[in-house]
């Protein structure tokens, strides 16, 4: 709500909220000092000064902490996927019952831009559903925070920066949830939110069982503040937002249309607000001033969190490769040998396995560069290329290697060239290829079984030159990539209900590409695609979650004279590492680190080398680059960037042996 | 017969549903099953304060929905279950029982 004289300057709404922060500063100076700097971050957001904000759409990891006493209070997963469901449609204003919005109202509803999803990383790196339960003697929390420290009955919190913290459990006194807002402690960031109002299922009793009071706590966890400005019954409070009316104090129920407070007639109150006190059927809309706010907070109080740091719980997952990293300090590297068979050989933190220059047989007589993807920590999933053309499959389950140490799953096909596989969630796996007749096919492991068949393939249309390519941003998300007959770059996409444009159509991005394409995402609805060109140039084209840059068709040109395939990685948010081989057969480097190229817009770092075999890179942490290729000798080398310097030297390589055939 | 309408002690929270025509009912914080509520119930605590006088703690929900104290009001007596509640406000004991308290605030 803004006060009511609307037009004012920012300058009167931050006095309004004084009188709140006066109060927090008696209570807890360090707080209220972080609240005041949020408020001024918050203020200068709004007026668009100096913040770039995040594109796209942020995507939240969850944790959810069931603290039950009795049975019923266990609530079901089913419960929580309610509620994980509820957040994705009100956030992203995909809730139907926004259309139910009073038509004066209606212009000013807005997508949030967040998504949730249950973390699957937990803060020491391993696998999770992203819930946690425990059995309590307490019969009834309160608002003191005591659900949220095992010492107190409750769970204690994971990292704020890399998770939200949801504690579901039995609260008293009526009371529905409490949040707490950016700016306070770690160990209580969060929302509490009582276990009969959690979701639309199980236990959800109405008139609070849509999901709506967990809408509600985030949102000021997001720093929203009421809509009525948290004055009582006053016309002087304000919710530090300009689009939302000015209101007296909170409505209740389920109000009919209009509720006028405060002269704001005719439309009175905006109580269909999900920051009124209205129950569950009545609230359904957040606004683009709020909205505003939102991303402000997830710039600034919040800005670690959804952008895959921390624990790289939902980092975009790229492209299959031969160089694959499942957790920090770990690479697994597979290559064919000259007798085209399978070798594999693993950095376990300490040491290469089985030696510095040993691998790993496993079997198998391959065409075309092994291609891995790692869907959580000690599992990895390799695609090869047989000698009948045909797709094999085996994969490392943690314990051993899956069907057999030397052995191969068939999945049938016809396949021209490499295949590319993604994984874009726990256990689910998405392979492409390029058959005889240059279309492109696409199989799918759901988590059960292989989709459409185990040998069958969905048709995916186009006449493609060499190899697809493709990424996940979002876990219902594929990007996919191929050069066409034109040479040009094509884009196809599954946003999770349909192929974009369509099953068999593709989107046309422009350009002559000598190479097929590479494509990273750094976050949520990003992405960066390389090529190179005609001239044996770089040339890169990006999705900002709203347009192509530089243009539908256009590519902003980097320099060098490439030879080969492209690699790309990315181990930040906004932050890009590109690897060629030039004309001389060194690796040249250059890199995006969220505000310019460097070392220059067209220049490259010389990294040294013979290089035999295209660049492969990995990166298993933040400013952490490992990059491999192949000699003149046949073995495969290995250099590394570790936050300071090259290792082993800017232009030296480690000898990792063997003499490979195809890498 | 007569109501008690002594001073109660310890923590009643408002169980508006059971509201009468101008009064309103309390029941204890602690023991009471008070049905979910999204405006929050207010919230009154009762204790001696340190110069020995009764006091009134009222907390309502925050702006994190929290329920926040306002600063503690002495309670001066006027007779008949009644009470000063600072400059000009007043608190009227209508009934009070372990299980019950009703109240009119002037």
């Amino acid at each position: 709500m803004a006060t009511s004289n609307i037009q004012n300057t920012p300058q009167v709404r931050r006095c309004a909220t004084m009188d709140v922060h006066r109060r927090l500063l008696n209570e807890n100076p360090t707080y209220a000092l972080a609240r005041d700097d949020i408020e001024n971050m918050t203020l200068r957001y709004q007026e668009g000064r100096g913040m770039a904000g995040r594109a796209g759409v942020t995507r939240i990891p969850v944790v959810v902490h069931v603290v039950w006493n009795t049975a019923a209070q266990n609530i079901s997963d089913e419960q929580i996927a309610s509620q994980i469901d509820v957040l994705n449609r009100d956030f992203r204003r995909a809730n139907p019952d926004v259309e139910a919005t009073p038509v004066p109202f209606l212009p000013f509803t807005a997508d949030a831009r967040v998504e949730f999803a249950l973390a699957t990383s937990d803060p020491h790196g391993a696998a999770t559903t992203g819930i946690e339960r425990r059995q309590t003697s307490v019969s009834a929390f309160g608002a003191d925070d005591e659900v949220k420290s095992q010492a107190s009955g409750g769970l204690d919190a994971w990292p704020a920066a890399s998770y939200l913290n949801i504690w579901v459990c039995q609260l008293g006194g009526g009371l529905l949830g409490y949040a707490q807002f950016p700016g306070g402690p770690d160990e209580t960031d969060g929302v509490v939110i009582l276990q009969s109002a959690f979701g639309t299922t199980g236990t959800a009793a109405p008139p609070f069982h849509l999901g709506r009071t967990a809408t509600h706590e985030v949102g000021h966890w997001l720093n929203l503040n009421h809509i009525w400005g948290d004055d009582g019954t006053g016309c002087s409070g304000t919710d530090n937002v300009d689009d939302t009316p000015n209101q007296g104090g909170a409505n209740t129920g389920q109000p009919p249309f209009p509720q006028v407070s405060c002269n704001n007639g005719p439309h009175g109150d905006m109580f269909m607000n999900y920051m009124d006190y209205v129950d569950d059927p009545a609230m359904f809309m957040f606004t683009a001033g709020q909205v505003t706010r939102m991303q402000a907070c997830l710039d600034g109080p919040r800005a670690a969190i959804g952008t895959g740091g921390g624990a790289g719980t939902l980092a975009p997952r790229h492209s299959s490769s031969p160089v694959v990293a499942w957790g920090a300090n770990r690479l697994d590297v597979f290559v064919l040998g000259t007798d085209h068979a399978l070798y594999h050989k693993a950095w376990d933190g300490a040491a290469w396995q089985p030696s510095v220059t040993g691998y790993e047989a496993q079997g198998g007589i391959c065409l075309g560069a092994p291609q891995a993807v790692a869907w959580g920590p000690e599992r990895l999933d390799v695609f090869v290329i047989g000698s009948d053309s045909a797709l094999y499959h085996k994969w490392w389950n943690g314990a051993a290697w899956g069907p057999s140490p030397d052995g191969f799953e068939s999945l049938g096909g016809l396949c021209v060239g490499d295949p590319r596989a993604v994984s874009r969630a726990p256990n689910r796996l998405d392979v492409f290829v390029v058959g005889t007749d240059r279309a492109l096919y696409h199989k799918r492991w759901d988590g059960t079984a292989w989709g459409p068949s185990l040998s069958g393939y969905e048709a995916m249309g186009g006449v493609c030159l060499g190899q697809p390519e493709v990424v996940s941003w979002g876990e219902n998300r594929l990007d996919v990539f191929v050069i066409g007959a034109d040479h040009a770059l094509y884009h196809k996409w599954w946003d999770g209900a349909a192929w974009g444009p369509s099953a068999t159509g593709y989107e046309r991005l422009g350009g002559v590409c000598l190479c097929a394409p590479r494509a990273v995402s750094w976050g949520p609805d990003r992405l960066d695609v390389f090529v190179t060109g005609a001239d044996g140039a770089l040339y890169h084209k990006w999705w900002d979650g709203a347009q192509w840059g530089p243009s539908i068709d256009g590519f902003e040109r980097l320099g060098g004279v490439c030879v080969g395939e492209v690699e790309a990685v990315s181990w930040a948010q906004n932050r890009l590492d590109v690897f060629v081989i030039g004309t001389d057969s060194a690796l040249y480097h250059k890199a995006w680190d969220g505000a310019a190229w460097l070392p220059s817009d067209d220049g490259f770092e010389n990294l040294g080398g013979a290089c035999t075999s295209r660049p492969r890179a990995a990166s298993w942490g933040p400013d952490r680059l490992d990059v491999f290729v192949t000699g003149t000798d046949g073995a495969l080398f290995h250099k590394a960037w570790d936050g300071n310097a090259w290792q082993p030297a800017v232009d030296g390589f480690e000898d990792l042996g063997g003499v490979v055939s195809c890498f | 017969m007569t109501q008690n309408t002594e001073l109660p002690g310890g923590s009643w929270t408002h169980s508006f549903e059971e509201d009468e025509a101008g009064v309103e009912v309390y029941r204890p914080t602690a023991t009471f099953a008070f049905p979910p509520s999204r405006k929050g119930r207010e919230v009154l605590r009762f204790a001696t304060q340190d110069d020995g006088e009764p006091g009134v703690t009222s907390l309502l929900p925050g702006p994190d929905d929290r329920p926040r104290a306002a600063p503690p009001a002495t309670l001066r007596a006027l007779g008949q279950g009644r009470y000063a509640l600072g400059a000009g406000r007043e608190l009227q004991i209508i009934e009070a029982t372990p299980a019950i308290l009703k109240l009119v605030r002037r």
